[in-house]
């Protein structure tokens, strides 16, 4: 019998003591300096995964679209994470994140009637509610309010499943 | 319904039931979701392309020319009254090398009206075959 040695990684002093996923995907060493535990903060695979897009936008040089598309700026990717960090630690899976000609960073999260699209821009961040592939609203997005469009995305699906508050 | 006949004249306005093709990158960025749907940035107005949109009229698309390089795009469909009841105008705008060349004008990159394309359009299969779907990493 081999006996494996015990290891508390949660009591650990140190977040280096801790292991670290090793992910198919180099580091973009030149645009962001990546920190030990930064795959490892995120729960969800699927954000893993936008993560690794978001860190890819900081490749895109001016006039990636082949065209006068802006380099999407440091700010607007450090603010995209944080948003995607914010979901992933109440356990919400996004479901896409694009960026645009203008600088800005698109970020996606559905269920299956509603959509919550929030976008980076270098000068604000706002949102977009859609249900049913309808408007329904629009505001500027602050992290703090992060849990009523989580309230307002599940509410969907409670009404879907026939659960009333 | 438009008929398959339908022939327009330089500006002329394209049918509402025209379905019109969209180029979409398929991978860094990608601009399409694992499951097939479609970003709004898809449909981002452009600087080069002075504040017009540029589509294909699906019918009269010659796929191989039309998309140049199946490893960068994808392909979308989008009906013609999506534009035109959302204020754009849809009008012929043929090219020596694409008879089947639209530009939308009086459209914008109001957030809401991007929003209202991309959920409005669908990924489509290459007629050569099926695009894979899933966003390719190295």
């Amino acid at each position: 019998m081999v006996f494996l040695p015990q290891v508390d990684f949660a009591s650990s002093a140190s977040s280096l003591t801790k292991p670290v996923p090793v992910f198919n995907f180099s580091p973009i060493a030149s645009a962001r300096v990546m920190k030990v535990g930064d795959f490892a903060d995120l729960k969800k695979t699927a954000n893993r995964e936008i993560q690794a897009q978001i860190w890819d936008f900081a490749k895109l040089r001016a006039g990636w679209d082949d065209g006068s598309a802006k380099q999407i700026g440091k700010r607007e990717i450090d603010l995209a994470l944080d948003i995607l960090k914010d979901f992933d630690a109440c356990g919400i899976e996004v479901h896409f994140a694009a960026p645009g000609v203008n600088g800005e960073i698109s970020i996606e999260l559905r269920n299956a009637s509603r959509l919550l699209e929030i976008l980076v821009y270098p000068h604000e961040t706002s949102f977009l509610r859609f249900q049913n592939k309808n408007f329904i609203s629009k505001g500027m997005f602050k992290l703090v309010e992060i849990a009523s469009h989580i309230d307002w995305l599940h509410s969907s699906e409670a009404q879907e499943n026939g659960i009333t508050e | 319904m438009a008929s398959q006949s339908r022939n327009y004249e330089l500006n002329e306005r394209i049918d509402d039931s025209e379905l019109l093709l969209r180029r979409a990158f398929r991978n860094k960025p990608a601009y399409i979701s694992k499951t097939g749907t479609i970003s709004s940035r898809a449909f981002e107005l452009r600087e080069k392309d002075n504040g017009l949109l540029s589509l294909n009229i699906k019918r009269l698309t010659a796929f191989e020319l039309f998309v140049h390089d199946a490893d960068k795009f994808a392909l979308c469909q989008i009906l013609t009254k999506v534009f035109h009841d959302n204020g754009a105008r849809c009008l012929y705008a043929p090219e020596s090398d694409n008879p089947a060349h639209v530009l939308v004008h009086d459209g914008s990159n109001d957030d809401v009206y991007l929003r209202t394309l991309a959920e409005s359009a669908q990924l489509i299969d290459y007629p050569r075959g099926s695009y894979p779907t899933a966003i390719v990493t190295e």
